[in-house]
Protein backbone atom coordinates (compact mmCIF):
# COMPACT_ATOMS: atom_id res chain seq x y z
CA UNK A 1 0.00 0.00 0.00
CA UNK A 2 1.30 3.44 -0.91
CA UNK A 3 0.69 6.39 1.42
CA UNK A 4 1.05 10.08 0.62
CA UNK A 5 4.53 11.45 0.93
CA UNK A 6 3.62 13.89 3.72
CA UNK A 7 1.37 16.78 4.40
CA UNK A 8 2.29 20.16 3.04
CA UNK A 9 2.67 22.84 5.65
CA UNK A 10 1.31 26.28 4.96
CA UNK A 11 3.73 29.05 5.86
CA UNK A 12 3.67 32.82 6.01
CA UNK A 13 6.05 34.27 3.49
CA UNK A 14 6.73 37.91 2.71
CA UNK A 15 7.58 38.31 -0.97
CA UNK A 16 8.98 41.36 -2.71
CA UNK A 17 7.20 43.18 -5.55
CA UNK A 18 8.50 40.63 -8.06
CA UNK A 19 7.20 37.69 -6.06
CA UNK A 20 10.59 36.55 -4.71
CA UNK A 21 10.42 35.46 -1.05
CA UNK A 22 12.21 37.77 1.40
CA UNK A 23 11.34 36.23 4.77
CA UNK A 24 9.23 33.45 6.25
CA UNK A 25 7.88 32.48 9.63
CA UNK A 26 9.71 29.36 10.74
CA UNK A 27 9.12 27.74 14.14
CA UNK A 28 7.19 30.80 15.26
CA UNK A 29 9.93 33.25 14.32
CA UNK A 30 10.24 35.50 11.31
CA UNK A 31 13.46 34.50 9.56
CA UNK A 32 15.21 36.32 6.77
CA UNK A 33 15.83 34.35 3.59
CA UNK A 34 19.58 34.46 3.06
CA UNK A 35 19.53 33.23 -0.52
CA UNK A 36 17.35 31.69 -3.18
CA UNK A 37 19.31 28.83 -4.73
CA UNK A 38 16.84 27.84 -7.42
CA UNK A 39 13.52 28.97 -8.76
CA UNK A 40 11.27 26.91 -11.01
CA UNK A 41 7.67 26.83 -12.07
CA UNK A 42 5.35 23.87 -12.59
CA UNK A 43 1.91 23.66 -14.19
CA UNK A 44 -0.03 20.42 -14.42
CA UNK A 45 -3.49 18.94 -14.45
CA UNK A 46 -5.16 21.74 -16.39
CA UNK A 47 -7.78 19.24 -17.55
CA UNK A 48 -8.98 18.59 -13.99
CA UNK A 49 -7.25 19.18 -10.70
CA UNK A 50 -5.10 22.04 -11.86
CA UNK A 51 -1.76 22.81 -10.23
CA UNK A 52 0.21 26.02 -10.87
CA UNK A 53 3.13 26.65 -8.56
CA UNK A 54 6.28 28.72 -8.26
CA UNK A 55 8.92 26.76 -6.39
CA UNK A 56 11.88 28.31 -4.59
CA UNK A 57 14.79 26.48 -3.02
CA UNK A 58 15.68 28.87 -0.21
CA UNK A 59 18.19 29.07 2.58
CA UNK A 60 17.12 30.91 5.70
CA UNK A 61 19.79 32.79 7.63
CA UNK A 62 21.52 30.44 10.13
CA UNK A 63 19.09 27.71 9.13
CA UNK A 64 18.45 24.88 6.71
CA UNK A 65 17.62 24.83 3.01
CA UNK A 66 13.95 24.37 2.13
CA UNK A 67 11.81 24.03 -0.92
CA UNK A 68 8.82 26.36 -0.64
CA UNK A 69 6.23 27.13 -3.24
CA UNK A 70 3.55 29.70 -3.93
CA UNK A 71 0.29 28.22 -5.13
CA UNK A 72 -0.55 30.57 -7.97
CA UNK A 73 -4.24 29.65 -7.83
CA UNK A 74 -4.83 30.25 -4.10
CA UNK A 75 -1.86 32.64 -3.66
CA UNK A 76 -0.77 30.74 -0.57
CA UNK A 77 2.72 29.63 0.38
CA UNK A 78 3.66 26.09 1.40
CA UNK A 79 6.71 24.48 2.83
CA UNK A 80 7.46 21.09 1.29
CA UNK A 81 8.46 18.27 3.59
CA UNK A 82 11.74 18.63 5.45
CA UNK A 83 14.78 20.89 5.46
CA UNK A 84 17.99 19.81 3.81
CA UNK B 1 68.21 22.55 -16.52
CA UNK B 2 68.35 22.18 -20.29
CA UNK B 3 65.12 21.61 -22.15
CA UNK B 4 64.47 20.59 -25.74
CA UNK B 5 61.14 21.53 -27.26
CA UNK B 6 60.05 19.30 -30.13
CA UNK B 7 57.43 20.83 -32.39
CA UNK B 8 55.57 19.01 -35.13
CA UNK B 9 54.16 21.94 -37.08
CA UNK B 10 50.68 21.40 -38.53
CA UNK B 11 50.57 17.75 -37.51
CA UNK B 12 47.03 17.10 -38.85
CA UNK B 13 47.99 18.62 -42.22
CA UNK B 14 51.21 16.58 -42.36
CA UNK B 15 49.25 13.37 -41.70
CA UNK B 16 46.64 14.28 -44.30
CA UNK B 17 49.27 14.98 -46.94
CA UNK B 18 51.05 11.71 -46.14
CA UNK B 19 47.78 9.91 -46.77
CA UNK B 20 46.81 11.95 -49.85
CA UNK B 21 49.98 13.23 -51.52
CA UNK B 22 47.92 14.67 -54.38
CA UNK B 23 46.83 17.48 -52.01
CA UNK B 24 50.39 18.70 -51.64
CA UNK B 25 50.75 22.36 -52.66
CA UNK B 26 47.02 23.02 -52.40
CA UNK B 27 45.28 25.06 -49.69
CA UNK B 28 44.01 22.64 -47.05
CA UNK B 29 42.29 23.21 -43.72
CA UNK B 30 41.47 20.69 -41.00
CA UNK B 31 38.55 21.34 -38.68
CA UNK B 32 35.43 20.17 -40.42
CA UNK B 33 33.88 19.29 -43.75
CA UNK B 34 32.85 22.06 -46.12
CA UNK B 35 29.19 22.02 -45.04
CA UNK B 36 29.93 22.00 -41.31
CA UNK B 37 29.90 25.04 -39.03
CA UNK B 38 33.16 24.33 -37.28
CA UNK B 39 36.36 26.27 -36.63
CA UNK B 40 39.60 25.77 -38.52
CA UNK B 41 41.97 23.89 -36.22
CA UNK B 42 44.89 23.62 -38.63
CA UNK B 43 45.71 25.25 -41.97
CA UNK B 44 48.37 24.53 -44.57
CA UNK B 45 50.82 27.35 -45.46
CA UNK B 46 49.03 27.67 -48.83
CA UNK B 47 45.72 28.33 -47.03
CA UNK B 48 47.41 30.75 -44.61
CA UNK B 49 48.68 32.69 -47.63
CA UNK B 50 45.03 33.37 -48.54
CA UNK B 51 44.44 34.86 -45.10
CA UNK B 52 42.97 31.76 -43.46
CA UNK B 53 43.60 31.83 -39.70
CA UNK B 54 43.09 29.27 -36.95
CA UNK B 55 39.79 29.64 -35.13
CA UNK B 56 37.87 31.19 -38.02
CA UNK B 57 34.93 29.17 -39.28
CA UNK B 58 35.22 26.81 -42.25
CA UNK B 59 32.75 29.06 -44.10
CA UNK B 60 34.99 32.09 -43.58
CA UNK B 61 37.97 30.08 -44.83
CA UNK B 62 35.97 29.12 -47.93
CA UNK B 63 35.05 32.75 -48.50
CA UNK B 64 38.72 33.76 -48.40
CA UNK B 65 39.88 30.83 -50.47
CA UNK B 66 37.14 29.19 -52.58
CA UNK B 67 39.42 26.30 -53.63
CA UNK B 68 40.29 25.33 -50.07
CA UNK B 69 40.06 21.62 -49.29
CA UNK B 70 38.33 20.94 -45.98
CA UNK B 71 39.01 17.82 -43.95
CA UNK B 72 37.43 16.59 -40.74
CA UNK B 73 39.87 16.18 -37.84
CA UNK B 74 40.72 12.64 -36.81
CA UNK B 75 41.66 13.56 -33.26
CA UNK B 76 42.26 10.01 -32.10
CA UNK B 77 44.68 9.35 -34.94
CA UNK B 78 46.46 12.65 -34.34
CA UNK B 79 46.85 11.85 -30.64
CA UNK B 80 48.04 8.30 -31.32
CA UNK B 81 50.60 9.55 -33.81
CA UNK B 82 51.91 12.13 -31.39
CA UNK B 83 52.10 9.47 -28.66
CA UNK B 84 54.47 7.61 -30.98
CA UNK B 85 56.59 10.76 -31.24
CA UNK B 86 56.64 10.97 -27.43
CA UNK B 87 57.71 7.30 -27.29
CA UNK B 88 60.69 8.18 -29.47
CA UNK B 89 61.59 11.08 -27.17
CA UNK B 90 61.47 8.74 -24.17
CA UNK B 91 64.27 6.74 -25.74
CA UNK B 92 66.44 9.86 -25.34
CA UNK B 93 65.25 11.31 -22.04
CA UNK B 94 63.63 9.94 -18.86
CA UNK B 95 61.50 13.09 -18.47
CA UNK B 96 59.19 13.94 -21.36
CA UNK B 97 56.21 16.28 -21.19
CA UNK B 98 53.49 16.22 -23.83
CA UNK B 99 52.10 19.74 -23.99
CA UNK B 100 49.20 19.67 -26.42
CA UNK B 101 49.09 18.20 -29.88
CA UNK B 102 52.38 18.60 -31.72
CA UNK B 103 54.43 19.99 -28.83
CA UNK B 104 56.59 18.07 -26.38
CA UNK B 105 59.42 18.96 -24.04
CA UNK B 106 62.23 16.75 -22.86
CA UNK B 107 64.80 17.22 -20.16
CA UNK B 108 68.26 16.99 -21.70
CA UNK B 109 70.29 18.16 -18.69
CA UNK B 110 73.83 16.85 -18.87
CA UNK B 111 73.84 16.19 -22.62
CA UNK B 112 77.12 17.40 -24.11
CA UNK B 113 76.27 17.34 -27.82
CA UNK B 114 72.86 18.93 -27.92
CA UNK B 115 72.80 19.64 -31.64
CA UNK B 116 73.72 16.07 -32.52
CA UNK B 117 71.01 14.72 -30.21
CA UNK B 118 68.41 17.03 -31.76
CA UNK B 119 69.31 15.92 -35.29
CA UNK B 120 69.10 12.29 -34.23
CA UNK B 121 65.63 12.86 -32.76
CA UNK B 122 64.45 14.67 -35.89
CA UNK B 123 65.74 12.00 -38.24
CA UNK B 124 64.05 9.26 -36.16
CA UNK B 125 60.72 11.13 -36.17
CA UNK B 126 61.05 11.56 -39.92
CA UNK B 127 62.06 7.96 -40.70
CA UNK B 128 59.76 6.13 -38.23
CA UNK B 129 56.64 8.28 -38.39
CA UNK B 130 57.16 10.35 -41.53
CA UNK B 131 56.70 13.73 -39.85
CA UNK B 132 58.76 16.87 -40.18
CA UNK B 133 59.77 18.47 -36.88
CA UNK B 134 61.65 21.43 -35.39
CA UNK B 135 63.63 21.51 -32.20
CA UNK B 136 64.55 24.37 -29.89
CA UNK B 137 66.93 23.98 -26.98
CA UNK B 138 67.22 26.40 -24.06
CA UNK B 139 67.44 26.44 -20.28
CA UNK B 140 63.68 26.53 -19.70
CA UNK B 141 60.45 25.57 -21.41
CA UNK B 142 59.28 28.92 -22.75
CA UNK B 143 62.57 29.81 -24.43
CA UNK B 144 62.96 26.35 -25.96
CA UNK B 145 59.42 26.67 -27.34
CA UNK B 146 60.13 30.06 -28.93
CA UNK B 147 63.40 28.70 -30.32
CA UNK B 148 61.58 25.74 -31.89
CA UNK B 149 58.68 27.82 -33.20
CA UNK B 150 60.98 30.29 -34.91
CA UNK B 151 63.44 27.82 -36.40
CA UNK B 152 63.23 26.55 -39.96
CA UNK B 153 61.67 23.11 -40.68
CA UNK B 154 64.02 20.23 -39.83
CA UNK B 155 66.36 22.71 -38.12
CA UNK B 156 67.62 23.12 -34.56
CA UNK B 157 67.92 26.41 -32.68
CA UNK B 158 70.03 26.38 -29.56
CA UNK B 159 69.92 29.17 -26.98
CA UNK B 160 73.20 29.00 -25.02
CA UNK B 161 73.10 29.08 -21.22
CA UNK B 162 72.78 32.66 -19.91
CA UNK B 163 71.68 34.12 -23.24
CA UNK B 164 67.94 33.73 -22.89
CA UNK B 165 67.30 37.40 -22.19
CA UNK B 166 69.14 38.62 -25.30
CA UNK B 167 67.58 35.79 -27.36
CA UNK B 168 63.99 36.63 -26.44
CA UNK B 169 64.38 40.39 -26.69
CA UNK B 170 63.44 40.87 -30.41
CA UNK B 171 60.40 38.56 -30.33
CA UNK B 172 56.81 39.77 -30.29
CA UNK B 173 54.87 39.92 -27.01
CA UNK B 174 52.36 37.56 -28.65
CA UNK B 175 54.72 34.68 -27.81
CA UNK B 176 54.13 35.19 -24.09
CA UNK B 177 50.72 33.47 -24.38
CA UNK B 178 49.14 36.09 -22.12
CA UNK B 179 45.40 36.73 -22.61
CA UNK B 180 44.45 38.82 -25.65
CA UNK B 181 43.45 41.71 -23.39
CA UNK B 182 46.99 41.90 -21.98
CA UNK B 183 48.53 41.84 -25.46
CA UNK B 184 46.12 44.53 -26.65
CA UNK B 185 47.02 46.71 -23.69
CA UNK B 186 50.72 46.17 -24.27
CA UNK B 187 50.29 47.35 -27.86
CA UNK B 188 48.25 50.30 -26.67
CA UNK B 189 51.20 51.23 -24.45
CA UNK B 190 53.52 50.95 -27.46
CA UNK B 191 55.14 47.69 -26.33
CA UNK B 192 55.54 45.30 -29.25
CA UNK B 193 58.63 43.33 -28.35
CA UNK B 194 59.49 41.37 -25.23
CA UNK B 195 62.78 43.28 -24.97
CA UNK B 196 60.89 46.53 -24.32
CA UNK B 197 59.53 45.10 -21.08
CA UNK B 198 62.99 45.03 -19.49
CA UNK B 199 62.77 48.79 -18.92
CA UNK B 200 59.90 48.41 -16.45
CA UNK B 201 60.27 47.44 -12.79
CA UNK B 202 58.36 44.37 -11.66
CA UNK B 203 55.94 46.44 -9.51
CA UNK B 204 54.89 48.52 -12.53
CA UNK B 205 54.09 45.42 -14.60
CA UNK B 206 52.25 43.76 -11.71
CA UNK B 207 50.16 46.87 -11.08
CA UNK B 208 49.18 46.97 -14.76
CA UNK B 209 48.65 43.26 -15.49
CA UNK B 210 48.39 41.43 -12.14
CA UNK B 211 49.74 37.87 -12.25
CA UNK B 212 50.49 38.24 -15.96
CA UNK B 213 52.77 41.16 -15.04
CA UNK B 214 54.98 38.85 -12.98
CA UNK B 215 55.12 36.43 -15.89
CA UNK B 216 56.03 39.19 -18.35
CA UNK B 217 58.77 40.46 -16.02
CA UNK B 218 60.27 36.98 -15.64
CA UNK B 219 60.15 36.16 -19.34
CA UNK B 220 61.66 39.50 -20.38
CA UNK B 221 64.53 38.83 -17.95
CA UNK B 222 65.19 35.40 -19.42
CA UNK B 223 63.61 33.39 -16.64
CA UNK B 224 60.80 30.83 -16.79
CA UNK B 225 60.29 28.77 -13.64
CA UNK B 226 57.63 26.48 -15.17
CA UNK B 227 58.63 22.89 -14.36
CA UNK B 228 58.47 19.94 -16.73
CA UNK B 229 55.48 17.74 -16.01
CA UNK B 230 56.19 14.07 -16.77
CA UNK B 231 54.00 12.49 -19.38
CA UNK B 232 51.31 10.12 -18.21
CA UNK B 233 51.62 7.00 -20.26
CA UNK B 234 48.57 4.89 -20.96
CA UNK B 235 49.03 1.28 -20.03
CA UNK B 236 47.68 -1.12 -22.62
CA UNK B 237 47.37 -4.90 -22.63
CA UNK B 238 46.51 -6.56 -25.88
CA UNK B 239 46.03 -9.95 -27.45
CA UNK B 240 45.47 -11.18 -30.97
CA UNK B 241 44.05 -14.33 -32.49
CA UNK B 242 43.74 -15.56 -36.06
CA UNK B 243 40.46 -17.10 -37.17
CA UNK B 244 40.61 -20.35 -39.07
CA UNK B 245 38.30 -20.64 -40.98
CA UNK B 246 37.37 -17.01 -41.52
CA UNK B 247 34.01 -15.86 -40.21
CA UNK B 248 31.43 -13.20 -40.87
CA UNK B 249 29.18 -13.77 -37.86
CA UNK B 250 29.29 -11.81 -34.61
CA UNK B 251 28.67 -14.93 -32.51
CA UNK B 252 31.90 -16.51 -33.82
CA UNK B 253 33.80 -13.28 -33.15
CA UNK B 254 32.40 -13.15 -29.63
CA UNK B 255 33.44 -16.77 -29.08
CA UNK B 256 36.97 -15.88 -30.13
CA UNK B 257 37.02 -12.76 -27.92
CA UNK B 258 35.96 -14.59 -24.77
CA UNK B 259 39.18 -16.56 -24.01
CA UNK B 260 41.31 -13.56 -25.04
CA UNK B 261 39.42 -11.30 -22.64
CA UNK B 262 39.64 -13.82 -19.79
CA UNK B 263 43.40 -13.93 -20.23
CA UNK B 264 43.74 -10.15 -20.50
CA UNK B 265 41.61 -9.49 -17.45
CA UNK B 266 43.89 -11.71 -15.34
CA UNK B 267 46.70 -9.32 -16.27
CA UNK B 268 44.50 -6.25 -15.59
CA UNK B 269 43.66 -7.55 -12.11
CA UNK B 270 47.30 -8.46 -11.46
CA UNK B 271 48.29 -4.86 -12.17
CA UNK B 272 45.55 -3.56 -9.85
CA UNK B 273 43.97 -1.48 -12.61
CA UNK B 274 40.63 -1.28 -14.36
CA UNK B 275 39.92 -1.27 -18.08
CA UNK B 276 38.72 2.18 -19.18
CA UNK B 277 38.65 1.63 -22.93
CA UNK B 278 38.57 -1.36 -25.25
CA UNK B 279 39.88 -1.28 -28.78
CA UNK B 280 38.59 -4.02 -31.07
CA UNK B 281 40.46 -4.35 -34.35
CA UNK B 282 39.16 -6.79 -36.93
CA UNK B 283 41.41 -7.82 -39.82
CA UNK B 284 39.35 -8.46 -42.91
CA UNK B 285 40.27 -10.89 -45.68
CA UNK B 286 40.58 -7.92 -48.05
CA UNK B 287 43.68 -6.83 -46.10
CA UNK B 288 41.93 -3.89 -44.47
CA UNK B 289 41.50 -3.40 -40.72
CA UNK B 290 38.31 -2.20 -39.08
CA UNK B 291 38.58 -0.85 -35.56
CA UNK B 292 36.17 0.35 -32.92
CA UNK B 293 36.99 2.11 -29.66
CA UNK B 294 34.62 1.40 -26.81
CA UNK B 295 35.03 3.64 -23.77
CA UNK B 296 33.98 2.13 -20.44
CA UNK B 297 32.60 4.88 -18.22
CA UNK B 298 33.52 3.69 -14.75
CA UNK B 299 36.23 1.26 -15.69
CA UNK B 300 35.75 -2.47 -15.26
CA UNK B 301 37.60 -5.58 -14.14
CA UNK B 302 34.92 -7.96 -15.31
CA UNK B 303 35.47 -9.79 -18.58
CA UNK B 304 31.76 -10.50 -18.74
CA UNK B 305 30.90 -6.77 -18.59
CA UNK B 306 33.44 -5.88 -21.27
CA UNK B 307 32.24 -8.69 -23.50
CA UNK B 308 28.67 -7.38 -23.11
CA UNK B 309 29.83 -3.89 -24.13
CA UNK B 310 31.64 -5.30 -27.18
CA UNK B 311 28.59 -7.36 -28.11
CA UNK B 312 26.08 -4.54 -27.73
CA UNK B 313 28.13 -2.09 -29.74
CA UNK B 314 29.11 -4.41 -32.57
CA UNK B 315 26.30 -6.87 -33.10
CA UNK B 316 24.10 -4.45 -35.03
CA UNK B 317 26.75 -3.29 -37.47
CA UNK B 318 27.32 -5.18 -40.69
CA UNK B 319 30.64 -6.83 -41.44
CA UNK B 320 31.85 -5.73 -44.87
CA UNK B 321 34.08 -8.80 -45.42
CA UNK B 322 34.91 -12.05 -43.60
CA UNK B 323 37.20 -11.59 -40.61
CA UNK B 324 40.56 -13.36 -40.50
CA UNK B 325 41.91 -11.99 -37.22
CA UNK B 326 40.88 -10.13 -34.05
CA UNK B 327 42.98 -7.90 -31.87
CA UNK B 328 41.78 -6.72 -28.48
CA UNK B 329 43.56 -3.90 -26.65
CA UNK B 330 42.50 -2.83 -23.19
CA UNK B 331 43.52 0.62 -22.00
CA UNK B 332 44.12 0.58 -18.28
CA UNK B 333 43.52 3.25 -15.66
CA UNK B 334 43.57 3.60 -11.92
CA UNK B 335 40.29 2.72 -10.29
CA UNK B 336 38.56 5.87 -9.08
CA UNK B 337 35.07 7.14 -8.43
CA UNK B 338 33.35 3.83 -8.74
CA UNK B 339 29.58 4.00 -8.38
CA UNK B 340 28.25 1.37 -5.97
CA UNK B 341 24.76 -0.04 -6.00
CA UNK B 342 22.81 1.35 -3.10
CA UNK B 343 20.92 -1.81 -2.25
CA UNK B 344 23.37 -4.53 -3.17
CA UNK B 345 25.02 -4.81 0.23
CA UNK B 346 22.55 -2.83 2.36
CA UNK B 347 19.44 -4.76 1.45
CA UNK B 348 19.96 -7.72 3.78
CA UNK B 349 20.57 -5.74 7.03
CA UNK B 350 17.76 -3.36 6.06
CA UNK B 351 15.32 -6.25 5.66
CA UNK B 352 16.21 -7.69 9.04
CA UNK B 353 16.01 -4.23 10.63
CA UNK B 354 12.55 -3.73 9.08
CA UNK B 355 11.25 -7.04 10.48
CA UNK B 356 12.71 -6.22 13.94
CA UNK B 357 10.96 -2.85 13.94
CA UNK B 358 7.68 -4.39 12.82
CA UNK B 359 7.90 -6.97 15.63
CA UNK B 360 8.60 -4.23 18.15
CA UNK B 361 5.98 -1.67 17.13
CA UNK B 362 3.36 -3.91 15.59
CA UNK B 363 3.43 -1.98 12.33
CA UNK B 364 6.08 -1.14 9.79
CA UNK B 365 7.52 2.33 10.52
CA UNK B 366 10.23 2.08 7.87
CA UNK B 367 9.06 3.37 4.50
CA UNK B 368 10.57 3.87 1.13
CA UNK B 369 9.76 6.45 -1.51
CA UNK B 370 7.90 4.91 -4.42
CA UNK B 371 6.91 6.44 -7.71
CA UNK B 372 3.12 6.45 -8.00
CA UNK B 373 2.51 8.42 -11.17
CA UNK B 374 5.38 8.79 -13.57
CA UNK B 375 3.56 11.31 -15.77
CA UNK B 376 2.91 14.07 -13.26
CA UNK B 377 5.38 16.75 -12.24
CA UNK B 378 3.63 17.54 -8.95
CA UNK B 379 5.93 16.01 -6.33
CA UNK B 380 3.29 14.77 -3.88
CA UNK B 381 1.26 13.19 -6.69
CA UNK B 382 4.29 11.55 -8.26
CA UNK B 383 5.87 9.97 -5.18
CA UNK B 384 4.45 8.17 -2.19
CA UNK B 385 5.64 6.10 0.77
CA UNK B 386 5.36 2.33 0.82
CA UNK B 387 6.52 -0.39 3.19
CA UNK B 388 10.19 -1.21 2.89
CA UNK B 389 9.38 -4.89 2.36
CA UNK B 390 7.10 -4.21 -0.66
Amino acid sequence: MVAKLGKLQEVTVTPNSKGMPLSLVYKGQRRKIASVHEHWRIADGWWGDEVRRDYFRIEISHGPVFDIYRDRISDRWYLTKGGR
Amino acid sequence: MRVACVLIPDLPIQLLLAEKPELSGRPVVVGGLSFEIKPVSCASPEAVAYGVRLGMSIREAQALCPDVICAAPDERRHQDTFEKVADILEDFSPLVEVNGLGRAYMDIAGVQMERQLAHEVMSLISSDIGLSSRIGIASSKFFSMVAAATSRPEAVTIVPVGEQESFISPFSVDFTSCPDKVNERLRFLGIKFIGQLVEFPKEALVSQFGADGTKLYQLSHGSDPTPLVPRKKTQVVSARCELEPTTDTWSAIEMACRPMLEKLMVEVRRRGKVCCETLVRLSLDSGLDVERRLPIKEGSRSDRDILAIIRSSLENSALPRPVIGIELSLHLAKESGRRLHLWQKQRQPLDSLASDLKRRFGYQPLKKITEIDHDTIVPERRFGLSDISD
